[in-house]
């Protein structure tokens, strides 16, 4: 279900820096005489994903999929309806969280967390909660939270909109060094002309004003000014796609250089596979709230499986009039998150669609090494009761046959 | 540099023959390398085009000299960063510039041998202000309206145009029918209205037409079914007709077979009242002076010579006037003697939006544009755009603003038409991908100029000019995912205070000496393959 994961490790073995497990958020429709709610868009519908230290993950789909809000979920930006971001869990801790999602997928419901509660899933969830005090971000307040947010940061879409015209650039990269009170002014200031040093741009520019550049040269301040603090995870909401194509190459060097030099985490979204390509490590495959499919780059690129992701990839324009491919047009738009089709929600435009598709949502499940998909064309050899169980031993066997959740259909 | 590309004198046909690697001057023109459009008749021809636009800061020279040419059935990509004046070219060609602060200054554009930039010496002078870089406009308003009525021949049958932003570029407050039946009324008009005048309902075919369609709806595939619904409109003489009597039976659904008394209701709409008949009369007449005047207004471009055609202009704006105010007046007795030119113009907008693959083109047709998504609009675009049949369809981004699979839907939609109608595609972008999988010719514009021009094959396989190499080695590609991206260092210039000579050279890896003085001429290097570089000397291009 939306709360299956793999407890494999990530390709690389770096410590986990983020980690979002089963996030939900509804955006309650309001109407009516009283403007009651009269429904939900459910734009994020249980996410679950890992960024490790120094990695790229990729977050794709088409718009309205809800890319930027698990993007924004992730920072808590907005706060989730459900669910939890862990911020660098321990090893030990990460692979914990990772055994009781695995046992708790069978009795969470799609739409409304924890549906039976049988002592020994009561137990789990206790113990749930007590790692989630600790590492989540949701459950942090305070000093605490200011502290994991410092580590946590994002460069918006739109280098247009996301610099305050009023401010000079001076005081746009020094506002997040003043917000929590880094060193003194001259510090501050010392730090700024470093940033921008770093992002290629020069001193002089401190005394510009956000109109005064173009949009390359904006999206590099706002680079600047996610880097101020130091953080370890930056969330890229669609850095490049304002950008032309030779100003976007300049761009993204800029974001390979800095990751390398820094170990920086980074998530991308974006609807540019190609670019995601170019950049990422790891590449999530999002549709109307849901992750269909999640897999490293290379593997995604030249082995998709499911049917959404081969359309995606068919559909992009490769920019060599030689190369003729056959190409999968799928009909229709995406329909509305506020009243999502039963079933697997890709079936209403999918070419390979089955009877069952329309009545069962299919589990996220592991294919291949790594490789996750949420299909009925691929069945879940792994029966998810057997596995955890022999992952976990004799205890968690007997918790597991005391269980009365049925195992997952698929 | 242009040492080190090889000049191969390749073998007839081979494949190197149909990249375009150039041949030598004496070699004789395969019929490989010249495809058939570049045979086919020109249809718009662009010369030296200028625009400039007059703001505070200074004059703007956006368009500086942008000369190309569109055969029928070709599709010309025009590609470039933002800003270096794609869209003003487009607007330029169908005057639509903003005026003031824009104004095309000179140049020419020949549309079927008229030229549309006829009246340009008289619609403004120019006075510089002393000592402040700025200019004095003078326009003459009579002569800036003058010509812009005579564009009313051209745009929409002539040069058709799809905008960016389909949101923006329709009307909220009318319903997609509303707005495609206004552009079929203003082009089509004589045809629709004749059609309907002498659509024969008691003609000896249209009962067994009725008869077999029920037949076929019984037990027939939905092509049949088509296909015997576009017969019984055949019958009756309005095709509309065939595709109303189509939709009747899909929303019957398996009641299709008893669907006889609904068909025969709806045929009375073909048998207009006599109040109706009159409406309908009028119309065509004025459908007619339309018409009429549009040949006048293309014969004086085509001549040059504007004539005092008042009592034209007159009747002109009186009958655009009235298609005004068609949709708006739905109420009363004047809106009932509309109603069959208004049913006629529905199914008319059904049957076009079935054309660009909408699968529910009746509840579309009824919809309003906020009701339906960018992908959708863009498709209602251009049907909208192709209602007219136009020459040639000026397409300014038509999906950036659209999803990888929306996009796909419309480039593989555009494809389609340019096979099926042969309409010459203008398609602007700077999506070199997109550019890739629909265009045969691509020009490279720059800061205002068309630094190259070459056919497709060509311009991807040997670029010649470094800011197309640059635009290309800049692209991340899906099939070369460990290519280094190499970036052009600095970006497109202020073209106030535009770079002298070259205005590429400041951001040029190969810039000479003689690229910041003087601007280098456009030479042909190889068949069709056009560079304004100082790194080539091939033989300086004729317009």
């Amino acid at each position: 279900m939306t709360a299956e994961r793999g407890s494999a490790v990530s390709p690389t073995q770096a410590p986990v820096v983020v980690s979002a497990h089963n996030v939900r958020k509804l955006f309650p429709i309001r109407g009516g005489v009283f403007s009651t709610k009269i429904g939900d868009v459910r734009a994020v519908d249980g996410v679950s994903l890992d960024v490790r230290e120094g990695e790229t993950v990729g977050l794709v789909g088409e718009s309205g999929c809800g890319k930027t809000t698990v993007g924004r979920l992730l920072l808590r930006l907005i706060e989730p309806t459900s669910g939890h971001t862990f911020y660098r869990p321990p090893e030990a801790t990460f692979e914990r969280l990772n055994q009781i999602y695995d046992q708790l997928a069978p009795s969470l419901s799609p739409s409304d967390g924890v549906a039976s509660a049988s002592p020994e899933v009561a137990k789990l969830l206790e113990e749930l909660d007590g790692i989630a005090d600790q590492y989540s971000i949701y459950r942090q307040r305070g000093k605490n939270l200011a502290k994991v947010r410092e580590k946590l940061q994002i460069v918006f879409q739109d280098p247009f909109s996301s610099l305050s015209p009023r401010m000079l650039i001076r005081d746009v990269v020094a506002e997040p060094l003043e917000i929590h009170h880094v060193g003194t002014r001259s510090q501050r200031y010392q730090r700024v002309a470093e940033l921008l040093q770093e992002v290629g741009l020069n001193p002089e520019h401190l005394w510009r004003f956000p109109h005064e550049f173009s949009g390359g040269q904006r999206q590099r301040i706002g680079i600047a000014r996610a880097l101020a603090l130091r953080p370890e995870f930056i969330v890229l909401d669609e850095p490049t796609s304002a950008l032309d194509v030779s100003v976007q190459a300049q761009i993204l060097n800029i974001l390979r250089r800095l990751q390398q030099e820094q170990r920086l985490s980074y998530l991308f979204i974006s609807h540019h596979l190609s670019v995601v390509r170019a950049i990422s490590h790891s590449v999530v495959v999002m549709y109307l709230g849901k992750v269909v499919e999640r897999a490293p780059t290379d593997e995604l690129f030249t082995r998709p499986l499911h049917p959404y992701t081969q359309a995606l990839l068919s559909a992009i324009p490769i920019p060599d009039p030689d190369l003729k491919r056959e190409r999968i047009i799928l009909q229709g738009d995406v329909p509305s998150p506020a009243a999502p089709p039963p079933g697997c929600r890709f079936h209403t435009r999918c070419p390979a669609v089955m009877p069952i598709c329309s009545n069962v949502e299919p589990p996220l499940i592991q294919v291949r090494e790594h490789h996750y998909v949420a299909c009925h064309l691929y069945p879940d050899t792994r029966a998810p009761s057997a596995a955890s169980a022999a992952e976990l031993g004799p205890a968690a066997g007997a918790l597991e046959g005391g269980a009365t959740v049925p195992p997952i259909a698929g | 540099m242009a040492a080190s590309i090889p000049e191969r004198a390749p073998a007839m046909g081979s494949k190197e023959m149909m990249t375009g690697v150039p041949l030598p001057a004496t070699a004789p023109l395969s019929t490989s390398t010249e495809p058939e459009a570049a045979r086919a008749p020109v249809v718009l021809d662009v010369r030296d085009l200028k625009t400039y636009f007059f703001t505070y800061d200074g004059v703007v020279k956006a368009l500086d000299g942008v000369s190309f040419k569109i055969r029928k059935g070709e599709t010309l990509g025009l590609v470039g960063e933002t800003g270096c004046g794609k869209s003003v070219t487009a607007f330029s060609i169908t005057r639509l510039i903003t005026d003031p602060p824009g104004r095309v200054m000179s140049g020419k554009v020949l549309f079927r041998g008229a030229n549309l930039l006829w009246n340009l010496e008289r619609e403004a002078t120019f006075k510089p202000i002393r000592n402040t870089g700025r200019v004095k406009i003078r326009r003459r308003f009579r002569q800036i309206q003058a010509a812009t009525e005579r564009m009313a021949a051209v745009r929409g049958s002539g040069i058709s145009t799809i905008f960016q932003e389909p949101t923006s570029a329709m009307n909220p407050i009318f319903s997609i029918a509303d707005q495609i039946g206004e552009a079929l009324l203003i082009h089509r008009g004589t045809l629709i209205v004749d059609a309907l005048l002498n659509a024969h309902t008691d003609d000896p075919r249209v009962d067994p037409a009725i008869d077999h369609l029920l037949e076929i709806a019984r037990h027939g595939t939905n092509a049949e079914v088509r296909t015997a619904a576009m017969a019984l409109g055949d019958a009756v003489g309005v095709p509309s007709f065939g595709t109303q009597a189509y939709y009747i039976l899909r929303e019957a659904g398996p009641s299709a077979s008893e669907c006889r008394p609904d068909i025969i209701r709806a045929m009375a709409r073909l048998r207009p009242s006599g109040f109706q008949r009159t409406y309908l009369k009028r119309e065509l007449r004025y459908a007619e002076l339309r018409k009429q005047i549009n040949d006048v207004f293309l014969t004086e471009m085509r001549t040059g010579t504007p004539h005092r055609m008042a009592r034209a202009s007159v009747n002109r704006k009186h009958t655009s006037m009235r298609i005004r105010t068609l949709y708006l007046d739905v109420w009363g007795i004047r809106g009932r003697s509309r109603q069959a030119l208004k049913d006629e113009l529905f199914w008319r907008t059904v049957g076009l939006l079935e054309g660009v693959a909408i699968a529910n083109p009746v509840q579309v047709s009824r919809g309003f544009p906020h009701e339906l998504s960018g992908g959708m609009l863009q498709r209602v675009m251009i049907a909208m755009s192709l209602s007219s049949e136009p020459d040639i369809l000026l397409a300014d981004e038509p999906t950036t603003a659209l999803d990888v699979t929306i996009q796909a839907q419309i480039l593989e939609l555009m494809r389609d038409l340019k096979s099926r109608v042969g309409t010459a595609i203008v398609l602007i972008t700077h999506d070199l991908a997109v550019i890739a999988e629909v265009a045969d010719r691509v020009c490279v514009m720059y800061a205002g100029h068309i630094v190259e021009t070459a056919p497709v094959r060509d311009l991807y396989n040997r670029p010649l000019h470094p800011y197309t190499q640059g635009l290309l080695a800049s692209i991340p590609r899906l099939d070369q995912p460990d290519k280094e991206l190499i970036s052009i260092p600095g970006s497109v210039p202020n073209l106030i205070t535009p770079p002298s000579g070259c205005r590429f050279h400041p951001r040029c890896p190969y810039a000479m000496p003689v690229c910041k003085t003087t601007h280098p001429p456009t030479t042909v290097e190889g068949t069709s393959h056009t560079v304004a570089c100082y790194l080539y000397t091939g033989p300086v291009a004729v317009e």
